[in-house]
């Protein structure tokens, strides 16, 4: 296993230990949940889906950046750090058990709604489902990225306050100005609005995709900036 | 290197240690010598200067296990982690073979005293005295040519803590930041006083007796006052 690969493993154990790793499935899981809990029309249904994984994505970052800023402040940080492994590996490490963690709880979510949706017998396309379902787990993993990035340089509490507020700010902004463009960054939960209509999601949602995926790699590089100054 | 508040703690700092010395490092103020350590080790990023370990510059990346090894007042190991987790952890970061990690790690726990089922149970069940235990095995497990203590071991009585810190095998370099000088004899070879951030000090421990000076905060100050200063 590489060295990424061994501190994904003990950041995953430690968010398991410690509970966060509930909070942040329940909070994509249990927001289907509700979805489920509560009938509507499918278009109704599928908004408060996009509600409430955005709300999730903000509780994912937030989680992330109490995270890694614990990590730093208790010393554990330091400690595999001085264990031959490099400050930028130790962020890449991170992020893949955080990441994975992320997508596994919007996986989760997506299921839900899917049978949630196909018990309406709405004639939903599958392929077109699912690249939504893509684009937003990019969104997901670039917010728990931000989560990273900030956590590097700011103590637990005010990390976790200040990467919630530059999700939601950023989730705001793109309600109210994106203008229906898929290329925004965080646009892809405006998608599932748009699966029972009669547009052409999928290329949309590859897009939003790439733009996620893009996101991911500019934030993981700053968070990885961010801790090659931090103090450990 | 700074603190938070941007206040100076290490100025114009230049100490050189040679190889296998055991050197006790004091401060005025106490901090000092703990941020010299914390720097020597990557945990903390100075603002300027350079610095090289075991013929390697500052990196704490792959291979850093086998040449330098940092053990705080209060290792950041994991609480759910048993010893014997943690040191096959760090064997395994070490790059050491299975087999021989696995020896090593059963006899670094012999060694530190983690005995029967202790090393089977997670850290946060034995306290302080467990986890220093299993941080020195666990800095120790790669044979790492220097060695960098800060505080370490307070939570053993001092017998215990004498024996484990009288490492053997003449090629360890050992810097050993305390604020307790007394406390280190018997282990050390040479004493560095740094004051207001710079060295001022370095001489080896028979200069004390022949000065007719005691091994304390004092008595290394009153050195310092007679002796020649160190180039900077």
């Amino acid at each position: 296993m590489t060295a990424a690969g061994v501190v994904a493993r003990v950041a995953v154990r430690e968010l398991w230990m410690t509970f966060r790793l509930l909070l942040v499935l329940v909070a994509f899981v249990g927001g289907s949940a509700v979805v489920v809990l509560l009938p509507s029309s499918p278009s109704v249904t599928l908004d408060r889906m996009a509600i409430g994984l955005g709300i999730a994505t903000v509780a994912g970052a937030a989680v992330a950046a109490w995270s890694i800023a614990a990590e730093r402040e208790t010393g554990r940080a330091g400690w595999l750090v001085t264990r031959s492994i490099s400050r930028g590996i130790y962020v890449i490490g991170w992020a893949l058990g955080l990441v994975a963690i992320g997508v596994a709880g919007t996986v989760g979510a997506a299921a839900l709604g899917w049978l949630t949706l196909t018990g309406f017998a709405v004639d939903l396309d599958a392929g077109s489902y699912s690249a939504v379902v893509l684009a937003v787990a990019t969104s997901v993993a670039a917010a728990m990225t931000l989560g990273l990035a900030v956590g590097a340089l700011l103590p637990p509490a005010p990390a976790a306050g200040v990467a919630a507020l530059l999700c939601a700010g950023a989730g705001l902004l793109v309600v109210l100005a994106s203008g229906g463009s898929s290329s925004v960054p965080g646009a892809a939960y405006l998608l599932f609005s748009r699966l029972v209509g009669a547009d052409a999601v999928l290329p949309d949602a590859l897009r939003a995709a790439g733009v996620g995926l893009v996101q991911t790699a500019i934030l993981l590089a700053i968070a990885r900036a961010a801790m090659e100054r931090a103090e450990l | 290197m700074t603190n938070l508040v941007h206040r100076a703690i290490l100025r114009g700092c230049s100490l050189t240690i040679p190889v296998g010395a055991r050197v006790l490092l004091v401060s005025e103020p106490e901090g000092a010598a703990s941020a010299l350590v914390r720097v020597l080790a990557g945990l903390s990023r100075p603002s300027a200067g350079r610095l090289e370990i075991a013929g390697a510059g500052n990196g704490t990346g792959r291979g850093w296990g086998h040449r330098v090894a940092h053990l705080g007042p209060e290792p950041g190991i994991p609480r759910w982690m048993t010893p014997r987790e943690a040191i096959a952890l760090s064997a395994r970061l070490a790059d050491l073979p299975p087999e021989e990690a696995r020896v090593r790690t059963d006899r670094a726990l012999a060694w530190v005293g983690i005995r029967g089922d202790a090393a089977d149970r997670a850290v946060r069940h034995g306290g302080p005295p467990l986890v220093q235990r299993t941080g020195l095995a666990a800095a120790l497990i790669g044979d790492p040519e220097v060695l960098l203590l800060d505080e370490p071991l307070r939570a053993l009585d001092t017998l215990e803590r004498t024996r484990l810190l009288r490492l053997p095998g003449p090629r360890h370099t050992i810097l050993i930041a305390s604020r307790y000088p007394a406390s280190e004899a018997g282990l050390v070879s040479h004493v560095a006083l740094l004051q207001g951030g710079r060295t001022v000090l370095l001489a080896p421990i028979a200069a004390l007796e022949e000065a007719g000076l005691p091994l304390s905060m004092r008595g290394i100050a009153g050195l310092a006052a007679v002796a020649a200063p160190v180039p900077s």
